[in-house]
């Protein structure tokens, strides 16, 4: 087992460095600058991009890049916050989006387990139907027009004695209720995808013969399904757990901007329109990070959900 | 399956535990103006920031020599009054004596000669600092350069309470750059001891203006509260300024239209739901957009070709159709609301319109000009890769397919900075670009067309317009305000009307949703954009 997450470790390692060179070359490449380019004349302009340390040959900022991020410092920002440590920026919006994606996991994931019970359970009825309907939906349809539709139709329209229930807007003093709708829409796409994968399975697990010999040895119903089917059923759904991360990832950068949380995901999207390299750089970097661990995380969790891999794995 | 339960758990935990991150808000007792944004606040110094944003909440927390009212006229603010020498190169300020900073400290001719030496240092590096040659403020470009120390920039305290000012040239505008947030006064203890920490939060702040910053949620929102020393107190009324960045401009509409936001800037596409009613508010920016022929290439050199492009675009469908912001069809150079001359009326009230859209009159100077080029003339026409700007070189080159027969537009896109490169370089036939004013004068933008300056993208070259414009900077008009008036206007009728160096297309305007409620904020469509020190909250 040790040996199996070492080398999945060091595996992670080497992707991250790929990222990080892929990162710095795309960046270098994309065309625009963040400085006051029509105003400035040559000299002053040489001055700005010496104070930046951006007029070094190529592969010397390559190494200064390189070697700063081990030491975990991500340089300035040069337009949204000017001259900020990036680092700093990140500090207070890093924890605003990961308890937004944490949230939307949780909240997803149970109403997800939930609604594949029910329509596996009866199978075939008019609840299996509408859960494959929405299913079919959340996947489909993107976070932004949940979002859209729930702070309009929730936020906007819906009002008790003329104050709204649910802000439209996040609330950084309020942070749990002006959460709610940001939530709601980020955790549509979790709710569907593992409603999806866990009906599919949970369908299969009650047609198997260790169910057929649990109900024949006269388990309750309840017994049945909480201890034998949900357990063996999980196991497709933490696989998809990595791309649902990357579904939140990605969801957060229009669900940010719409519901104006100060996360990460809305600052990155400010930081590539206005080539804010130094900060898309940074959270690009973490992204991937996340996802890196996320992946290694699933392969480790798998081992504890299914004693068989753990066992394969052990006996190596 | 209990693993996944304490899993479950452990997530709801971590949860918790962040959502703990909560604060607690005080404000003070009164009426904010809320004020709905869409861009996080860059910077709070002044020698730092670039943008209208930045400059307007420094300027609601720090004041200069001078401020501007609601019509452009220059009042007093920290200065009292001011001397010019005879020859117009020495500015001598008297100061008040009760302006203090938030920390208690006096607001002293010193903290201006710190201030100005800061912006100009090599060291501080300022995106802005090309503004101190603009200000004509001796030595300026050479202290840039690092050719001269600061000490020898042209500005002195002689005492606590006068400032005396050399400048290099006489400069018509100067006054104007004082109500400009670069040139505010920095106390220099606090500074100099915050370091690298200056104006990264309220505690690393000091204000002496109107208001001083109480909050700052990077990301997500910003308040200023009325700052109680501030000298001039009693005349502002309202509890502060309250920003809230909302990047998506439907919820920040929406938020308006429930009552929780005062001050929202209109998307185009909301423009027409809201255009009547009481609360919309159009506000006119400095920049100006227009085609910029290259004069100096075989088809642009011809005069009738330029003057045909002048009349044959319909403006007023790019303004109504594409942007649908608040911006106005642009038949001049000089911006509205830019300048205020000697009688007191703005620039544009005295001087002509030129450059209307007339398609019979555009096809007549099209036929002489292709008597003179030949039946099919094509060109290349360039601009920024980007949407609005490609809609509009889109629909330029429809009308000029239309309107001048037998021209032939392709179209070339190009990331911005390309873009000014191959300007800047005379690389190109035609294309799309614009300019923002530096100061309060026509010379900000008459100046760029002068025979070989830098930033001439049109490479326009006229004797007659360069000693107009000249005399009317640093030259023989410069101390007769009247005279060099007239000579500004002369210089852009040549430019535009018997030379049509350039063809204008609009100037730039924001449509505003304002709670009728809110009297009294002054926009400028040059230096700070909004001053909110009189702004009045009816209940």
């Amino acid at each position: 087992m040790l040996r199996y997450i070492g080398k999945r470790l060091l595996i992670s390692i080497v992707t991250m460095f790929v990222i990080l060179s892929l990162l710095f070359l795309l960046l270098e490449f994309m065309p625009g600058s963040p400085f006051n380019d029509e105003k400035l004349n040559e000299q002053q302009k040489e001055l700005l991009y010496e104070k930046y340390g951006l007029n070094k040959p190529i592969h010397e900022r390559f190494f200064i890049y390189t070697t700063n991020i081990l030491k975990g410092d991500f340089g300035v920002s040069y337009t949204i916050e000017k001259n900020a440590p990036v680092s700093r920026m990140l500090e207070t919006r890093m924890p605003i989006s990961i308890r937004l994606g944490l949230q939307a996991l949780v909240f997803g994931s149970l109403i997800g387990v939930v609604l594949a019970s029910i329509a596996a359970v009866y199978k075939n009825s008019k609840w299996d139907t509408m859960t494959t309907i929405f299913a079919v939906i959340g996947i489909s349809i993107p976070s932004y027009v949940f979002a859209l539709g729930l702070s309009y139709f929730l936020g906007y329209k819906l009002t008790l004695a003329g104050y709204p229930i649910f802000p439209m807007t996040y609330n950084l003093y309020r942070p749990i209720q002006s959460s709610i709708l940001p939530t709601v829409a980020l955790s549509m796409f979790v709710i569907a995808t593992v409603a999806r994968f866990m009906r599919t399975e949970l369908v299969e697990v009650l047609g198997s013969d260790y169910i057929m010999l649990a109900e024949a040895k006269g388990l309750t119903a309840k017994k049945v399904i909480f201890r034998h089917s949900i357990r063996n059923a999980l196991i497709p759904v933490v696989t998809v757990l990595g791309p649902l991360t990357v579904g939140l990832m990605t969801g957060s950068l229009v669900i940010e901007r719409i519901f104006g949380i100060p996360g990460i995901g809305d600052l990155l999207v400010t930081a590539i329109s206005v080539n804010d390299f130094n900060v898309v750089i940074a959270i690009s970097f973490f992204y991937s990070l996340f996802y890196i661990i996320m992946a290694l995380f699933i392969d480790v969790i798998y081992g504890v959900i299914d004693p068989r891999i753990r066992v394969d794995k052990g006996g190596e | 399956m209990k693993k996944v339960i304490v899993f479950l758990m452990m997530m709801v935990m971590i949860v918790a535990t962040f959502s703990g991150c909560g604060k607690k808000e005080e404000a003070v007792e009164g009426k904010y103006l809320r004020i709905a944004q869409e861009v996080d606040l860059p910077s709070m110094d002044q020698h730092v920031a670039t943008d209208g944003l930045s400059f307007e909440v420094i300027a609601a927390t720090i004041e200069g020599l001078y401020s501007v009212d609601k019509d452009g006229t220059f009042i007093p603010a920290i200065a009292k009054s001011y001397e010019v020498s005879e020859d117009q190169l020495t500015y001598t300020f008297t100061l008040r004596d009760d302006v203090k900073w938030s920390n208690g400290d006096a607001v002293t001719a010193a903290d201006f000669v710190f201030s100005w030496r800061r912006l100009l240092s090599p060291e501080q590096a300022s995106e802005y600092n090309f503004i101190g040659g603009v200000a004509g403020i001796l030595n300026a470009d050479k202290v840039v350069a690092g050719e001269v120390p600061g000490e020898e920039l042209g500005v002195v305290a002689q005492d606590d309470t006068t400032l005396v000012v050399t400048l290099d040239r006489p400069v018509p505008y100067f006054l104007s750059l004082t109500a400009f947030s670069t040139f505010f006064p920095l106390n220099e203890k606090f500074v100099t001891e915050k370091g690298a920490d200056y104006a990264s939060s309220p505690e690393n702040l000091l204000a002496n203006g109107p208001y001083k910053m109480a909050t700052w949620d990077k990301g997500y929102g910003f308040r200023l509260d009325k700052n109680p020393d501030y000298y001039d107190a009693t005349n502002v009324t309202i509890a502060g300024l309250d920003y809230r960045v909302m990047k998506d401009n439907q919820t920040a509409t929406l938020e308006y239209d429930s009552g929780n936001q005062d001050v929202v800037k209109l998307a185009a596409e909301l423009v027409d739901k809201y255009k009547d009613n009481e609360e919309y508010t159009q506000i006119e920016s400095g920049y100006l957009w227009y085609i910029t022929p290259n004069n100096q290439t075989e088809v642009f050199s011809n005069v009738n070709v330029r003057k045909a492009f002048q009349h044959a675009i319909n403006k007023q469908q790019i303004v109504d159709k594409i942007l649908n912001d608040g911006s106005n069809v642009a038949n001049f150079i000089i911006p509205i609301g830019l300048a205020t001359g000697p009688d007191g009326k703005d620039f544009r009230e005295s001087a002509g319109t030129y450059s209307e859209y007339d398609v019979a009159l555009a096809q007549e100077y099209w036929t002489a000009a292709k008597a003179e080029l030949g039946d099919t003339i094509e060109i290349e026409f360039l601009f920024d890769d980007d949407g609005t700007v490609k809609k509009t070189a889109e629909f330029i080159q429809a009308e000029l397919e239309t309107n001048l027969p037998g021209i032939k537009v392709s179209l070339k896109a190009q990331p911005k900075k390309n873009r000014l490169d191959l300007m800047t370089a005379g690389d190109y036939e035609v294309g799309i670009t614009r300019w923002g004013p530096d100061y309060a004068d026509p010379l900000t933008y008459l100046e760029l067309y002068l025979t070989g300056a830098t930033l001439n993208y049109p490479n326009y070259e006229n004797a007659a317009y360069d000693v107009l414009v000249d005399d009317s900077g640093k030259g023989k008009l410069a101390g007769d305000a009247q005279g060099r008036w007239d000579a500004m206007i002369e210089a852009e009728r040549i430019f535009l009307e018997d030379d049509a160096g350039i063809t204008p297309l609009f100037q730039s305007g924001y449509a505003f949703l304002i709670n009728p409620k809110v009297t009294g904020i002054e926009s400028h469509a040059v230096g700070v954009p909004f001053i909110y020190k009189n702004v009045k909250i009816a209940d």
